[in-house]
């Protein structure tokens, strides 16, 4: 077995070459960031500032505001979007201290529940409560009724109440996981003669604030971008909507729309900024499940499960109209619909199953461009010097702060008339567009996940390898795949999801009807007279698709605890010395 | 399998730009067991990693039996290493761990299972085989990353710092074990740790590093007894410093004048060589205590003060004894039934000056209270 | 080492390596999926692509009739409003367009001809197909496109709706601008919906230019939802949001086919137009779509317009004897009775653009105070049967007058014509919008004044 006395390969001639094998995908990583985010978006503010005889200038600009409505749906946009966010965070806030109070644990379903909000489109629970709210008119006219307000009013603030109470478990759960850990010491303080007050002042706000900065400026990052919700209100005067509507009639050369795209981009971007400085420290948005080795205590207390329950049973009955006009056959103008049938689901499992057929195609590859991207990407962030950290670091804050709309407009401007080398087709008929689009959106949250996973593949299990004589190769696909494998398992299953939903982009850029993606059926469906159950239908069946995912994260997980593998370690490192960097074994 | 012997020349390594090991030379001869001692962040790991081939050096050589290794892939070297956490694989179970590497060498299957069952077999862990890692205790994860390190039959065993994680009670036995089975396997041994018992208890020889530099290489007992340096001095055991000037009287003799002790002179039993600020290092097992009124046995120097505080540590007494304002640590035998001497009680210190070390401190910058410096823990 | 050969070794090295045999299933399926992806772009088969507005239900009633008739073809649609079709293809090359274009409106197959994306499709040769239904020229004159149904337009509503409120059921489009309507209608935007568009040219050409505005500002102000597409229209008015919509025959008699409690009725004056099938100009598959053209037109493509979810006149004649519930299916010739002789659809594919942008900037993004200044304007006429005033009632009377008025006279019309879709068209129709808008803001806004003013001199 002693070999040391063959002849000696050089060590470094094969270490050159892996190297270059990593810079040539860092290369191709760098091609797809400058394809298809960089340049689409760099063409669309060229285009937003070019006058129209084709010269730079303000022309455009002085053209779009010259219109009082462009001005409104600034304006109405910021309102709502804002005041979303900031209902939503503190009506979250407010709850979040009555479980951290209460100790209120949620069992790890429920927490993953509070995810919901950013797998399903806020438009469902639009129209579900324009179902139960029914008369005529629906929660807009109720509200101007009650309130005795203008109409263009209580029209927004039925589309803030709607987004709000959307976002809303989303930012409480937000809330929930950063401040859960302190609940016990809190509990033992108060114990010792501390006000809860004092408490909550001190240091349940503090703790919560980079959690709710986060979950606030995510929430109105989506409600700028929103695009169905407002149209199924039939509010126009947003930014959004507006700039749909000028693609729709006067197509994808429209320097207006490009210039409203733009400014959503712009608007998005210093909302996010805002909230940099509050989200500085680490935000943990990982649910008990996956950082816990220890299954979380199941004994809630009485007033934490009756205010669970409460919470469930509120968002029920929102969605109760979803639910009642999946069954109903017909229903017109009365309370409860007359007659209920099953053909609904039938239909949509008949007819629809090819928007789910294509949701994961679109979705799939979507989320396998983000991994494939954002490994490399991950890596190369981790090993880059400082400067270039913070740019690229500017890159995916640009990356997740784009709206959909933004995104779509820009690709529907830059990629018309561009073919498909092989196949003669426009490569806006392909939906391939649609795929690169998603997997845009999708890659921070990809990223987030990649460099933990990442992180969490310490380098002493390398060099073990290494110093058995395994080639780099069988390294990464014996021993960094497999231990990365749950991480881009994860992933993949949120970019995915984020992608199934993604609808600004869905009603922008789906080439076909045969091709769209779940989330625009629904919308197309429930927007169309007889489609309207079979829409409601889909809605409910793609809801216990969700769960099924959620059980099938959830089950994977007690199997790992079953088998005493703790996940934080591989996954979740708690500190970061065990790198996925060599500097740590140098002192 | 012949042990090999491993010899480093003017051996260097710096990272980016900043030098962690700087003219490194020693040799090991084959099978001994061959421990490299230091605090952390004294390139002691790096030390290792140039060994196994995770790094290269940037100048000097390795030698292993003579050949110049520093260029290879660490696969050619057959070194098994043991990593400090273990860095066992945590998605497969011991029996593939521990087979890894012969089936990366496209060993047959039942070859691999006869050598990985026998490793199995000899560090007594075949009961745990089809166990994930995370399912075994520490001192079983050990075992595991031994046999994984073992199994390929090196002729360099590399261990980074193995007894970090352990219990003391299981420490004492995993480095008893450790030595029985390099004894029997006749490996060459290279054992990095920043724990001086670790060091002392089991090494053949010990190299003591510290800030990139070699500062002595000896027995366990020739750095405890007659550490090179002040640094190893301080480094290996605990030991009083007392600064003060040395003068020298002739070839044999010498007198010390210190601010606190005052000036004492005596016959060294090894020739003086130098003069001027020094340090007078004594162990604290070195120095006795006596009641003042004592008879004073003339071999000793005796220095009067008061005890200033007390330990008790089972098997012995510590004290710290206020001599001349500096603290000077005792170390005396416990017996059954003896309580300690009060606080507060005037004493006599005594040592003998044959049991002294005395360094040279040009700067003089020394605290100016007696120094106690154990090892960092 | 051991000496066994290389290949017996990996043979047998295998079972210790689970994890590394699942990966490499894992990474075969992965490569499947692929493949089933590019197999999913690069389409097999024949694929005619159809671009069309026309509901979901009822092409895909036609793909499967067409797809089980010619195996080995699939239909592809690609569905969105015709107000979108010239700029959709357009934005693509010959070559790379959808082969058929199918549509309601005929003023959109006269815009496609004009920007040159029709196919010449030959002089119309079935006999079966007469040149003229009534008044109506059913194929294109110029041979580019032919007529595959007929379609009338009206309004729908709900019956149990109407009658909890006490609303007597509309006849005509002047029913729906009347007070007690209030809130009660929906319908959509004549730039999204080009049945919508069909509806509003009607009016406008029937009661001409300022009068025709009028009566679509007092109904859009009597609107509780400007709808987002054509068909919110039918399905808010079937399931009881609302009480009454304009509509396009078939959504309505669909809907009531689906057993809401609807009725539709023609509206007087009706305009009843041919809805038109054409070869696009640089189709991918020419002869493909030329034989989807030829199956709507045949016997058996015709019938399937009579199916209960379609619902629609087929323009066939003979189609009708198959017809089993005739009674309850509207008769091509009553429709026809009634239908406005004089319908332009060359005027009204010449102010496309403008009466949509018009439309858009007055009513559908001024909806929400148009809908407040009407409650306003019946709460004082309600004050004014009330306590009569004359001074507050010529205020009223300007203020309707303010409101329910074209932004910009018929004269002007010919400045704005023929607008394309070059950036600098674009964006002088832009500026036209933005007068628009400030227009209707002040006017909004003058109007809220002069009616508080009323308001202020009724009340005592």
């Amino acid at each position: 077995m002693n070999r040391t006395n063959r002849g000696y390969p050089l060590l470094f001639p094969r270490q050159n070459w892996r190297h270059y094998a990593l810079r040539s995908l860092q290369f191709a990583v760098a091609l797809y960031l400058l394809a298809f985010f960089l340049f689409p978006v760099g063409f669309l503010f060229l285009k937003a500032l070019q006058n129209p005889d084709g010269t730079m200038g303000w022309g455009i600009i002085a053209l779009l505001f010259a219109n009082p409505v462009s001005w409104e749906s600034l304006q109405n946009s910021l309102i709502v979007a804002t005041g979303a966010a900031c209902l939503a965070g503190s009506l979250a806030l407010a709850a979040a201290a009555l479980f951290w109070k209460s100790d209120i644990r949620p069992s790890p379903f429920m927490e993953l529940c509070g995810f919901l909000p950013l797998f399903m489109p806020a438009f469902v629970l639009a129209s579900s409560l324009d179902i139960i709210v029914g008369g005529h008119g629906g929660l807009p006219a109720m509200l101007q009724n009650l309130l005795g307000i203008s109409r263009a009013n209580a029209s927004l603030l039925s589309l803030t109440l709607i987004e709000a109470l959307h976002y809303f478990p989303f930012i409480l759960i937000a809330l929930h996981l950063s401040t859960r850990a302190s609940s016990p010491q809190a509990h033992a303080m108060a114990r010792l003669g501390t006000s809860w007050r004092r408490l909550i002042r001190q240091v349940f706000v503090p703790l919560a604030l980079p959690g709710l900065a986060f979950a606030m400026a995510l929430t109105f990052l989506k409600v700028i971008d929103d695009l169905a919700t407002p149209l199924a209100l039939g509010i126009t005067n947003m930014l959004a909507p507006q700039a749909y509507h000028r693609i729709a009639v006067y197509g994808a050369q429209d320097p207006l729309a490009a210039l409203i795209a733009a400014i959503l981009f712009i608007t998005s971007g210093l909302a996010w900024f805002a909230s940099l400085g509050f989200i500085r420290q680490n935000v943990n948005l990982f649910p008990a499940t996956f950082n816990d080795n220890k299954p979380p205590p199941t004994s809630a207390s009485m007033r934490g499960r009756f205010f669970i329950t409460f919470l469930g049973v509120v968002y029920l009955g929102c969605y109760a109209g979803l639910i009642l006009s999946s069954l109903a056959g017909v229903w017109s103008h009365t309370p409860l619909p007359e007659t209920y049938v099953l053909t609904h689901y039938l239909k949509a499992f008949r007819f629809e199953m090819s928007s789910l057929y294509n949701t994961l195609i679109y979705c799939g590859f979507a989320a396998l461009i983000d991994i494939l991207v954002a490994l490399p990407l991950a890596h190369a962030i981790a090993k880059a010097p400082p400067h270039w950290k913070q740019r690229l670091g500017w890159l995916v804050a640009g990356t997740l702060c784009i709206p959909g709309v933004t995104l779509g407009i820009a690709y529907l401007a830059l990629f018309r008339d561009i073919q498909l080398p092989l196949s003669n087709l426009p490569l806006d008929a392909t939906g391939l567009l649609l795929t690169l689009a998603f997997s845009i959106r999708g890659l921070p949250f990809a990223l987030h996940i990649c460099s933990l996973a990442l992180n969490s593949v310490p380098a002493s299990y390398i060099e073990a390898a290494r110093t058995l004589g395994c080639a780099p190769a069988k390294i990464v696909s014996r021993i960094v795949f497999p231990m990365l494998r749950f991480g881009l398992l994860l992933a993949f299953t949120l970019c995915f999801s984020l992608a199934a939903v993604d609808l600004s982009l869905a009603a922008l850029l789906v080439p076909n009807e045969n091709n769209a993606p779940l989330a625009y059926s629904i919308y197309l469906h429930i927007q169309s007279p007889s489609g309207m159950n079979v829409g409601s239908a889909l809605a409910i069946i793609s809801f216990a698709l969700l769960a099924l995912i959620l059980f099938g994260i959830i089950h994977r997980l007690h199997r790992r605890q079953g088998s005493h593998r703790p996940l934080s370690p591989p996954l979740f490192p708690t500190h970061r010395t065990t790198g996925f960097a060599h500097e740590s074994s140098h002192h | 399998m012949n042990p090999v012997t491993i010899e480093a020349r003017q051996l260097a390594f710096a990272y980016d730009d900043k030098p962690v090991l700087r003219d490194i030379n020693f040799s090991i001869a084959a099978g001994e067991l061959f421990t490299i001692l230091g605090p952390s962040g004294s390139g002691k790991s790096t030390l290792l990693r140039l060994l196994a081939g995770l790094d290269r050096p940037s100048t000097g050589s390795l030698l292993l039996n003579g050949v110049p290794i520093g260029d290879t892939l660490p696969a050619i070297r057959t070194v098994g290493m043991v990593f400090q956490h273990f860095a066992l694989w945590p998605h497969m179970d011991v029996f593939a761990n521990v087979a890894f590497a012969l089936d990366e060498a496209r060993m047959a299957a039942t070859e691999i299972r006869q050598r990985v069952e026998a490793i199995l077999k000899l560090l007594e862990i075949e009961h745990k085989r089809d166990a994930r890692p995370d399912q075994l205790s520490i001192g079983q994860q050990q075992r595991v990353a031994l046999a994984r390190a073992l199994v390929i039959e090196p002729s360099v065993l590399l261990l980074d710092d193995p007894f970090s994680n352990l219990e003391p009670e299981l420490r004492l036995q995993m480095r008893q074990d450790l030595r029985r089975l390099q004894r029997r396997l006749g490996i060459t041994t290279i054992l990095v740790t920043h724990d001086q018992d670790d060091a002392l208890s089991i090494s053949d020889r010990v190299a003591m590093l510290a800030d990139g530099l070699i500062q002595q290489v000896g027995t366990p007992a020739a750095i405890y007894d007659f550490p090179a340096t002040v640094t190893v001095a301080r480094f290996v055991g605990v030991t009083n410093f007392l600064p003060g000037h040395l003068h020298r009287l002739d070839e044999f003799s010498l007198r010390f004048d210190s601010p606190h002790i005052g000036s004492h002179a005596w016959t060294s039993p090894r020739p003086v060589r130098e003069e001027g600020q020094s340090l007078l290092c004594i162990r604290p097992h070195a120095l006795k205590i006596q009641p003042v009124d004592s008879f004073r046995d003339g071999r000793y120097i005796w220095l009067e003060g008061h005890i200033h505080s007390s330990e008790f540590q089972g098997e012995s007494l510590r004290y710290h004894v206020e001599v001349g304002g500096i603290l000077l640590c005792i170390k005396q035998a416990h017996f059954t039934g003896c309580p300690a001497i009060p606080v507060g009680t005037p004493v006599l210190a005594g040592f003998d000056p044959c049991q002294a070390r005395i360094y040279p401190h040009p700067g003089g910058d020394f605290p100016a209270i007696g120094f106690a410096a154990s090892s960092i823990g | 080492m051991g000496n066994q050969s290389i290949s017996g070794r990996i043979m047998q090295a295998h079972w210790i390596t689970r994890p590394y045999s699942t990966m490499t299933r894992r990474l075969l399926r992965c490569l499947a999926f692929g493949i089933a992806l590019l197999g999913a772009i690069s389409a097999h088969g024949e694929v005619i692509t159809v671009a069309s507005s026309l509901p979901k239900d009822f092409l895909a009633i036609y793909k499967r009739a067409i797809e089980a008739q010619y195996p080995g073809t699939r239909i592809q649609y690609v569905n969105f409003p015709a107000t979108h079709t010239t700029s959709f293809l357009r934005d693509r090359a010959p070559g790379n367009r959808p082969d058929v274009f199918w549509g309601s409106a005929p003023d959109i197959f006269l815009m496609l001809r004009r920007h040159d994306l029709l196919e010449f499709l030959g002089k119309a040769d079935d006999p079966g197909i007469p040149e003229y239904i009534g008044h109506l020229r059913i194929n294109d004159e110029n041979g580019y496109f032919k007529g595959q149904a007929l379609s009338g337009y009206g309004v729908m509503w709900n019956a149990r709706y109407l009658k909890a409120r006490g609303i007597p059921p509309p006849g005509n489009w002047q029913d729906l601008a009347h007070a007690a309507y209030f809130g009660h209608v929906v319908m959509s935007s004549p730039s999204r919906s080009s049945t919508t568009h069909l509806m509003i040219e009607a009016i406008l050409q029937d009661k001409g230019w300022q009068d025709g505005w009028s009566l679509i500002l007092r109904i859009a102000a009597n609107c509780g939802l400007i709808s987002e597409r054509s068909a919110g229209v039918p399905s808010t008015v079937s399931n009881g949001r609302f009480g009454a919509g304009l509509v396009v025959d078939f959504l309505g008699l669909s809907a009531r086919h689906a057993g809401n409690p609807v009725a539709f009725t023609y509206a007087r004056p009706t305009v009843v137009s041919v809805a038109n099938i054409a070869l696009i100009k640089g189709a991918r598959n020419p002869s493909g779509g030329k034989r989807f053209i030829d199956f709507t037109l045949s016997a058996a493509g015709q019938a399937l317009l009579l199916h209960p979810e379609i619902g629609r006149l087929p323009v066939r004649p003979a189609s009708y004897a198959s017809l089993k519930d005739s009674e309850t299916y509207s008769q091509i010739d009553d429709v026809l009775a009634q239908s406005i002789a004089e319908y332009d659809p060359e005027v009204s594919e010449t102010r496309y653009r403008i009466v949509g942008a018009i439309f858009d900037q007055l009513i559908t993004y001024r909806h929400q105070e148009l809908v407040d200044l009407n409650r306003l304007l019946l709460q004082t006429q309600q004050a004014l049967a009330r306590h009569p005033n004359p001074l507050a009632e010529v205020l009223v009377e300007k203020a309707q007058a303010l409101v329910f008025s074209p932004p910009i006279s018929e004269k002007r019309i010919p400045e704005l014509q023929k607008i394309s879709d070059t950036p600098v068209d674009i964006a002088r129709l832009a500026s036209y919008e933005a007068e628009w808008g400030r227009l209707a803001k002040t006017r909004y806004t003058e109007a809220r004044l002069l009616i508080e003013q009323a308001q202020s001199r009724i009340r005592p």
